[in-house]
């Protein structure tokens, strides 16, 4: 085989050469070099030698890259450490709500029979390539509803208000703009399963998509929902976006065209593809790791320390929870005939102005004669529209105090003081 | 089945209706905030032709 020998190469109308090669086998390209097939670089290609404009690459063609844009996971306790009111609790119908993990909403739609118990679970996928998780929340058939009827839906839901979608940067009425929705799940029931986004201001729609698990085993989702002109979202604190997890629907609610976006008054939860997760109370359903972002494609799970994911609960829940002999925090009070007020502020400002719910039992405490143990007649008033803080009443108050005198609530056993804004 | 109390502090009725849940226990105070979701649920409870009972 020929070989050249050379230290240059040049162009006949070139004024210098356009390769130079050196003894220690560096070649140097004066000008530009295009490249028509794979470029392999088996050695080092260090940053300081691409100083041009670089190429656009997908993110989703990178690895390695973990927490680069904070704040791209919309929604709060994907992870399912916070569970304020209670870490298992059972739900039927009529106890719909947030149960246990902060913001996690159960549905029985119509009346739907059945029951299951929710809890924070440590069952969690051993495979970290979207981030490592401690916690899971566990869905527990306790009653099958294995022949629904045609109008009942079970769903798990996680619900957003108007104005954390509307500047999210999802371009929502644009067919080519997405919201992704990405989670580990496993199951013990086989099959296929749904996601919906349901929306809420102007006319509701809805859109469902299809995916599918083996039986007993974690799996990690990764859908794409378009956006679509018809949907729109009010920049305000009220709820706007549904996001549902489908356990059950009947006939009536399993009519929906896979990834299509249709009328919302239809309540379409699945597709006919749906399996009924409640037809066998040996069924369970783990879910963890939601992430819900705007864009085309899921990125790995924006990890947050518990404290900001508490933090960020607090706007829909606070627990101002205390064991016995304790007080509420931030309470300074007075006395006033027989009924007790005490002032209270939350940590943070709430969503919307909260319910109340205390249990266990309370008294007022002064310096001229505690009143004796209540587990009743204790109630909140908000103050103001800035949903910061109200003020307890404690009525029927068993004390000989005088009116004006200074006192405080006190907790006479382990109580929850549950204030509640959620969606 | 839920049952909802109107309530007077100091002798006064409130912007607040109270629920029992369990028939019996009128523990959970509900503002009248339309953004309150158990205040929404109130409303469509008295919708439905119920009534608050009275106040104490």
């Amino acid at each position: 085989m020929a070989k050249v020998i050379t230290t240059e190469l040049q162009h006949s109308g070139a004024s210098g050469a356009n390769v130079t090669l050196d003894s220690s086998k560096n070649v140097t390209c004066e000008n530009n070099l295009q490249v028509d097939g794979n470029v392999t670089v088996t050695g080092t290609l260090p940053a300081d030698k691409l100083t041009g404009a670089l190429p656009a690459i997908s993110g989703a063609s990178l690895t390695g890259v973990t927490d680069t844009l904070s704040f791209r996971r919309l929604n709060i306790n994907g992870s399912m450490q916070v569970a304020q009111r209670a870490t298992s609790t059972a739900t039927l119908d009529g106890t719909e709500g947030v149960r246990a993990l902060d913001r996690w909403y159960i549905l029985y739609s119509n009346s739907a029979s059945g029951a299951c118990t929710l809890s924070q679970d440590t069952d969690v996928p051993t495979d970290y390539t979207w981030g490592r998780f401690a916690n899971s929340q566990k869905v527990d058939v306790t009653t099958a509803n294995a022949s629904p009827s045609a109008n009942h839906g079970i769903t798990l839901q996680y619900r957003f208000e108007g104005q954390d979608i509307a500047n999210s940067g999802w371009d929502y009425t644009n067919t080519n703009s997405k919201l992704s929705v990405s989670f580990w799940a496993k199951s013990v029931k086989a099959g296929t399963y749904c996601v919906f986004l349901y929306t809420q201001d102007g006319t509701s729609k809805i859109i469902r998509t299809e995916y599918t698990l083996v039986a007993n085993t974690w799996k990690h989702i990764e859908l794409q929902f378009a956006g679509d002109s018809g949907i729109s979202f009010d920049d305000d604190n009220m709820g706007s976006l549904y996001v549902g997890w489908t356990l059950l629907v009947g006939s009536d609610r399993d009519d929906g065209v896979n990834a299509t976006w249709e009328a919302g008054s239809g309540g379409d939860y699945g597709t006919a593809n749906q399996v009924n997760f409640f037809d066998d109370t040996a069924n369970n359903f783990w879910l963890t790791g939601v992430q819900i972002e705007a864009g085309d494609s899921a990125t790995d799970f924006e990890h947050r320390p518990y404290q900001d994911e508490l933090f960020a609960c607090l706007r829909y829940c606070y627990n101002a929870k205390g064991t016995s002999n304790t007080t509420p925090p931030g309470n300074a009070g007075w006395y006033s005939g027989s009924d007790a007020h005490f002032n209270f502020r939350f940590p943070r400002a709430m969503r919307d102005s909260p319910s109340f719910t205390p249990s266990g039992s309370w008294r007022m405490n002064c310096p001229g004669g505690n009143g004796s143990n209540q587990t009743g007649d204790l109630t909140f008033s908000q103050n103001s529209t800035n949903h910061d803080g109200g003020t307890f009443v404690l009525a029927s108050v068993s004390s000989a105090s005088d009116a004006g005198m200074g006192a405080y609530l006190q907790y006479r056993e382990a109580c929850n003081f549950i204030f509640d804004a959620e969606l | 089945m839920t049952k909802y109390k109107l309530l007077k502090i100091q002798g006064e009725l409130v912007n607040t209706v109270l629920r029992a849940d369990d028939d019996t226990n009128f523990n959970t105070s509900i503002p009248y905030s339309s953004g309150n979701r158990d205040y929404q649920t109130y409303l469509e409870w008295k919708e439905a032709g119920n009534t608050p009972e009275a106040a104490d």
